[in-house]
C-alpha cells in the first residue's frame, strides 16, 4: 500500500479511538457521579470513618478518577500528535488498570494469580492502613496476627505475610500488560540515548513518516483504550456487587467491543482498507 | 520564629496560582527560543550530540506541559511529562554543570533525585498514594496550597534545568554568545509566593 495512503488509513483508525477514549471518559464521569470521593477521602484522612477506608465503591472509585485525569492527557497528546506525551499518559493507564482490574477480573487475566494477588494486596493495603492511620502504635505482630487468623479462617493461610506489590507484578496479571508496561516504560519514560536516536514509535525523537507517526499513536491509543475499557468493566461490576445496575459494565462492555473492532487492523498488523473504520462516529 | 501569615489561604492560592502562571510564560519562550536556536523537531538527525537529542525529547513534553490551563487537577496531568522531561534533563544538567562550575558536587544529582520522589506518587497510582497523598485527591484550600506549590517547584526545576542546559548547548554550538538563561529564570523566579505557602501552611488554620 501506498505511503499517503497507509497515512490516511492509520489515521482514520486514530481518530476513530480518540473517540472511543471521549467516549470512555463520558461513561467514566457518569459512574462517579452520585459518589463524593473528597468527602470519603477526607472522612477516611480525619479518622471520622477510617473503616469506611474499605468501601470498594469509594476505594476504586479514587483510580478511577485518576484514570479520567490521564484519559483527557492522552486526549491532548492525540491531538497534538505528541506520541512521547502519550506514551507516558498511557503507562500511567496501564498502572490504574493494574491497580483496579486484578481485584475483579473481567478479561483475560490470569484469575488464580488475580485472586492471589487480590488477597494479598487487600491484606498488605489494610496492614499499611492501620500502621498509619495509628502512627505506629499497633505492633507488627498484632497486624501479622490480624491476618493469620483471617486467612486461616477461610483455609488459605501458607504461613506468608503479605508482600508490597511492585509496578511490574501489577501488571503482570493483566493479558500482555507485562509487555506493553516494558515498552512504554522503556521507550517513553527512562528513554535511554540509544532509543533517542530512533524513531518516535520506540520513544525516539529523528523525523519519521507521518505514517510512522500514525502507527505509533494507533498502538499506544490501543493500549490506553482497551485497559481503560478493562478497568471500567472492572469497576462496573464492583457498582454492581455493591447494589447498583450492571448498566455501567454493560457500557463499559459494549464500549470495550467497539475499541476491538477499531483496533482490528493494529491486531492483524496491516493497514484497514478504505471505509472500513467508522465505528467511532457510532458515538 | 516566623510571623503569622498576612494573606488568607484562598488569597495565597491565587498568588501560587500567578506563579505557577509565571513558571508556564516561562517554559513557552524557552520552547520558542529552543526552536529559534535549533530548528524544529522535524530537523532533527542522527549525528546531533546527545545533549541535544536529550533536549530536543524534553520540549516534546514541555509542549504538552504548556498546553493545560491551571486548576486543582492539573498537577496529576503534568506530573508523568515532568518527570519524564528532568530525566531527560538530568544527565544534560549534571554535564553543563560541571563544565561550568567543576566537577565533585552532588547538589545537582540530589535535586533531581529529591524532584523524583516528589513526582513518582503521581506517576504510580496506587490506592495508598491517592488516599495518603493530601495534593493527590484533596478539593481543599490547604490541600489546593500543597499541590499549587508542588507545581510550581516541579515547574521552576523543569524551567530552571531546560533553559539553563539549552543556553549552554547554545553557547557550545556558537550559536549565541550571550547568556539568556538568567534573564528567564529572575522573571519566573517564585520565592516569594513560596515563601507565603509555607508561612501559611506553618501558621495557617
Amino acid at each position: 500500500m501506498p505511503v499517503k495512503e497507509a497515512f490516511s488509513e492509520w489515521h482514520r483508525v486514530r481518530m476513530a479511538l480518540g473517540r472511543h477514549l471521549e467516549e470512555a471518559q463520558i461513561l467514566l464521569q457518569q459512574s462517579l457521579r452520585d459518589l463524593d470521593l473528597n468527602a470519603y477521602v477526607s472522612s477516611v484522612l480525619n479518622g471520622i470513618d477510617p473503616a469506611g477506608v474499605f468501601d470498594s465503591r469509594h476505594q476504586y472509585g479514587i483510580i478511577v478518577r485518576k484514570l479520567g485525569f490521564h484519559i483527557d492527557a492522552l486526549r491532548l497528546a492525540n491531538r497534538q500528535r505528541n506520541v512521547h506525551s502519550a506514551g507516558v499518559h498511557a503507562r500511567v493507564l496501564l498502572e490504574c488498570a493494574g491497580e483496579i482490574v486484578p481485584t475483579h477480573p473481567v478479561g483475560d487475566e490470569n484469575r488464580s494469580e488475580a485472586l492471589e494477588r487480590m488477597a494479598n494486596s487487600h491484606d498488605y493495603f489494610g496492614n499499611d492502613f492501620l500502621r498509619r492511620m495509628s502512627r505506629g502504635s499497633i505492633p507488627k505482630a498484632q497486624l501479622e496476627a490480624r491476618v493469620t487468623k483471617g486467612r486461616e479462617f477461610l483455609g488459605l493461610y501458607d504461613g506468608k505475610q503479605p508482600t508490597k506489590v511492585t509496578w511490574t507484578d501489577r501488571v503482570a496479571v493483566l493479558k500482555d500488560g507485562r509487555t506493553w508496561y516494558d515498552y512504554l516504560g522503556d521507550c517513553f519514560c527512562h528513554t535511554s540515548i540509544d532509543k533517542l536516536r530512533k524513531a518516535p514509535g520506540l520513544g525516539g525523537i529523528l523525523p519519521s513518516s507521518a505514517a510512522q507517526l500514525e502507527f505509533a499513536l494507533v498502538a499506544i491509543m490501543h493500549c490506553a483504550i482497551h485497559y481503560v475499557c478493562l478497568s471500567l468493566m472492572s469497576f462496573g461490576r464492583i457498582r454492581a456487587i455493591e447494589g447498583g445496575s450492571n448498566r455501567y459494565f454493560d457500557c463499559a462492555e459494549a464500549l470495550f467491543w467497539r475499541a476491538r473492532w477499531t483496533a482490528t487492523p493494529f491486531l492483524v498488523g496491516r493497514p484497514p482498507q478504505h471505509g472500513r473504520v467508522n465505528h467511532g462516529e457510532q458515538a | 520564629m516566623g510571623s503569622k501569615p498576612e494573606l488568607s489561604g484562598r488569597e495565597v492560592l491565587y498568588r501560587l496560582a500567578e506563579a505557577c502562571d509565571r513558571q508556564l510564560e516561562a517554559l513557552r519562550d524557552t520552547l520558542r527560543m529552543h526552536e529559534k536556536l535549533f530548528g524544529p523537531l522535524d530537523t532533527a538527525t542522527g549525528e546531533e550530540s546527545d545533549s541535544l537529542l536529550r533536549l530536543r525529547k524534553v520540549y516534546c513534553h514541555v509542549i504538552a506541559i504548556t498546553s493545560w490551563p491551571l486548576d486543582q487537577w492539573v498537577f496529576h496531568v503534568m506530573a508523568p511529562d515532568i518527570r519524564a522531561a528532568l530525566q531527560q534533563l538530568r544527565p544534560v544538567s549534571i554535564k553543563a554543570f560541571n563544565e561550568l562550575c567543576g566537577p565533585g558536587d552532588d547538589k545537582v544529582p540530589r535535586s533531581f533525585d529529591e524532584m523524583d520522589e516528589l513526582l513518582a506518587p503521581f506517576s504510580h497510582p496506587t490506592l495508598m498514594n491517592l488516599l495518603w497523598l493530601p495534593e493527590a485527591n484533596g478539593a481543599s484550600v490547604r490541600g489546593g496550597i500543597r499541590l499549587l506549590g508542588r507545581l510550581c517547584v516541579s515547574l521552576n526545576c523543569l524551567l530552571t534545568s531546560y533553559v539553563f542546559s539549552l543556553d549552554v548547548e547554545a553557547v557550545r554550538s556558537g550559536l549565541t554568545k550571550e547568556s539568556f538563561s538568567a534573564a528567564i529564570i529572575k522573571k519566573a523566579n517564585p520565592n516569594t509566593e513560596l515563601e507565603l505557602a509555607r508561612k501559611h501552611r506553618k501558621f495557617g488554620s
